[in-house]
């Protein structure tokens, strides 16, 4: 007998816009997640306040974040070698996830992104395909969650996207860095653009408009990042239909004898006392690390690999995506605190130029902030008093980021580290990735064009920062693949739905069920998907 | 040389009268009452100094308390709700509600992490997940300890160095100690005040930062036109 129609674990992006969307449908639904409420007062009538605060030291100390202190994962850049604690992929865990302390940036894929395998043709050593759907199956659900999550924007300004309505807000304030970092793309013919992005630029949805305060990356103290905390979760909670279980860790999965039905879900409660939750349908949207490590260390006589592994490629396929930043150093000060993350973005390394030896390259993001106390550890401790007097990072940085196709490796995976264990007591993550030869040279072709719009800019010296070294282990904090959509169950893990195909009632919501990375932040796609497989759900629940 | 003074918050831990004459250990001023010992106090004192020295207008690590801070996190569960977590939305000097002032309570799961993250895990099983843990007192006792048997090597106390010596060994520490202290050394002088460090925001005055800002924020103008103030 099941308790909820639904039990979702998992409350970020996908997550959360699930329980949005079923519960709107009047269904029942459970919401288990391990981390914290940071915004206690959310499905109330008003809705204020949040324990977030411009706080670098709660950050630091790992306030709804990944804590490796507790959570460590293993990392390796390849099977024949020993896999090592590493920081790997640190992101928000808690109500809303990653959207607590994501910058918000929220462009739609172009169409080429569900047809990389047919655009660009096979790339050797990888498995890279197409999408089961294309962008007109998701359009509709990109504007559904633009209006839920609150996306502001200029339809029309960026000249490489698909046509489309006007964004539910307009861009918000400018700043001196996106301005003037603006400029220098379009003085190499760029076509720079306000960034959508997940911001209030006016009051909307009940939340007031963004102060400009900085701070985006660790948590919004006034609601105006939409994440899906105060946006899909408290509108959830407001249904009445919600039952929100924060600092619940769901510790196995376990089906039916047949193995076709996921029956009940077990976790340790707040006070660590074992609990079980049952329902008709199961929604895992953790993230592309921590759904395939449960569906692996939840393995059965029925599924003895790992639930819903019958092609072998569960937790195979891991995907980071590639991102490259120039950090460009100006004369005068900028100060780019001053502002949300990014204020402006274009497309333009995302087509194909006409060169003879075209890479696809990826979106491009104009802003970047830092606060001093991570800008004083990022200092060499021998030159530290003067960079920090002079503000070197703080009051003269504007960063060009371009977010690049990360593609598809069979052998870059997540699977089970056989020694280390996790606070719980369970077997931790062991990630192993190495860069495809096709992302170096992406990074070698668009990291100096990256550092040329600085200069054109006006940054007087730049630094050239590749965030997933060869050898290194990834902080890209984009986490996709894993858990592959395709219609054949031999080649994928779930229908194009983000259904497993081994097991019926069994969905997930998160990045793991992307077959490519796409050139593009993932978070709004990713929620996008998430309303889809809700609607989905919805019709077999009837 | 700048000294340290007494406990900033002396009086709000409720230890009512006059705050104790510090200690003075080879002229490092060192507060009554800390979780290290003075001579710990003051080698710690003695490496944060050379790592943010402090200047004619610009506080260094001293003037903003940073050894404070360190202090302050090794004792943190010694008040409840413990000093980890200050609360949210805002710091209140710039309106609104004042959160920051009041620490959190923390889950069943937080608090087995600082407990033993601290306190170091002392054979308790529920601690040991993946082996013993060293407390952070015991890490620090150590490295000080080490920082200062490499001074005594070349000559004399390393709390007894010229600042300019003192971080030469402080880079040439063991690197995983190195860079714990460094971290400390950044967060105690410029982390928000409520933890014990950048007192009175000294640390942000030195380099002229304006802290956090919520909820008034910038405007346009502010964001357009920073060179202007």
């Amino acid at each position: 007998m099941a308790d909820f129609d639904v039990v979702i674990v998992g409350a970020g992006a996908g997550g959360g816009v699930a329980a949005h969307v079923l519960t709107e449908r009047g269904y029942q639904v459970a919401l288990l997640e391990k981390g914290r409420n940071a915004t206690p007062r959310i499905g109330r009538d008003r809705l204020v306040g949040s324990l977030f605060g411009d706080d670098e030291i709660k950050h630091r100390r790992h306030f709804a974040w990944h804590d490796p202190f507790i959570e460590p994962r293993t990392f390796r850049a390849a099977a024949d070698r020993p896999a090592a604690v590493a920081r790997v992929q640190e992101l928000g865990v808690g109500v809303g996830g990653g959207t607590n302390q994501y910058d918000g940036n929220s462009p739609r894929l172009q169409r080429a992104d569900f047809r990389l395998r047919s655009t660009f043709g096979p790339i050797e050593g990888t498995a890279v395909v197409d999408w089961p759907i294309g962008y007109d199956d998701l359009a509709p659900y990109y504007e559904l969650a633009e209006q839920l999550i609150g996306v502001q924007g200029q339809a029309g300004s960026d000249p490489f996207a698909e046509t489309r309505g006007p964004y539910p807000m307009p861009p918000g304030f400018r700043s001196k860095v996106g301005e003037l970092l603006s400029a220098g793309a379009r003085a190499l013919g760029y076509h720079p653009h306000p960034m959508p992005v997940a911001i209030n630029s006016i009051p909307y949805g009940g939340r007031p408009a963004c102060q400009n305060a900085g701070f985006c990356n660790i948590g919004c103290p006034t609601n105006a990042k939409g994440s899906t905390a105060v946006t899909a979760i408290h509108s959830a909670l407001r249904t009445g239909r919600l039952t929100l279980l924060s600092e619940c860790c769901v510790s196995a999965l376990r089906t039916e004898p047949s193995g076709e039905q996921i029956g009940a879900v077990d976790y340790l409660d707040p006070t660590g006392a074992p609990a079980t939750v049952r329902g008709r349908q199961v929604i895992l949207a953790l993230n592309a690390i921590e759904t395939p490590r449960l569906l692996l260390s939840s393995s059965n006589a029925a599924h003895p690999d790992g639930i819903g592994n019958r092609s072998g490629l569960l937790g195979r396929n891991l995907m980071f995506h590639l991102v490259l930043t120039a950090a460009g150093i100006f004369d005068e000060e900028v100060r780019s605190y001053r502002s949300r993350v990014s204020t402006h973005g274009f497309s333009d390394f995302t087509v194909d130029d006409g060169s003879p030896d075209f890479v696809r390259g990826g979106y491009v993001e104009l802003g970047g902030f830092i606060h001093p106390v991570e800008e004083g550890i990022n200092y060499p401790l021998l030159l530290h008093r003067d960079l920090m007097l002079s503000g070197r990072y703080r009051r003269r940085i504007g960063t060009v980021t371009l977010i690049g196709e990360d593609v598809p490796v069979r052998d870059n995976r997540v699977d089970l580290d056989p020694s280390v264990r996790d606070v719980y007591g369970r077997a931790v993550a062991r990630v192993t990735y190495a860069r495809h030869a096709h992302d170096q040279a992406v990074a070698d072709r668009y990291l100096p064009k990256l550092a040329e719009v600085a200069r054109a800019a006006g940054a007087v010296e730049v630094l050239q920062i590749d965030e997933a070294q060869r050898e290194g282990a990834p902080n890209t904090r984009h986490l996709l693949g894993t858990t592959r959509m395709g219609t054949d169950p031999e080649t994928s893990v779930t229908d194009s739905f983000g259904r497993l195909h081994d097991v019926d009632n069994a969905w997930i919501a998160d990045g793991g069920i992307w077959p490519t990375s796409s050139a593009f932040n993932p978070t709004l796609t990713q929620q996008a998907l998430a309303w889809r497989t809700a609607d989905r759900i919805a019709e077999v629940l009837g | 040389m700048l000294l340290v003074s007494a406990p900033p918050l002396w009086s709000a831990l409720g230890c009512g009268g006059e705050a104790p004459a510090p200690l003075d250990i080879d002229g490092w001023s060192v507060p009554r009452g800390t979780k290290l010992t003075p001579r710990h106090y003051a080698l710690l004192a003695a490496a944060m100094d050379a790592i943010i020295p402090g200047s004619p207008g610009a506080e260094g690590a001293l003037g903003a308390h940073a050894p404070w801070y360190l202090d302050q996190l090794l004792g943190a569960f010694d008040v409840d709700p413990p000093r980890i977590f200050a609360g949210g939305p805002y710091s209140g000097r710039h309106g609104g509600l004042d959160g920051f002032s009041h620490f959190l309570p923390l889950t069943r799961v937080e608090e087995l992490r600082w407990r033993t993250y601290l306190e170091g895990s002392h054979g308790l099983p529920e601690r040991e997940w993946n082996g013993p843990v060293k407390g952070l007192l015991d890490v620090y006792i150590e490295g000080l300890e080490g920082l200062d048997r490499a001074a005594n090597r070349s000559g004399a106390r390393f709390t007894l160095r010229p600042a300019d010596e003192r971080l030469t060994l402080v880079a040439a520490a063991e690197p995983a100690f190195r860079e714990l202290l460094y971290a400390h050394a950044v967060e105690g002088t410029y982390g928000d005040p409520v933890y014990g460090g950048n007192f009175e925001g000294r640390g942000w005055t030195a380099i002229a930062y304006e802290g956090d800002r919520h909820p008034i924020g910038y405007s346009q103008a502010e964001m357009l036109f920073p060179e202007r103030g």
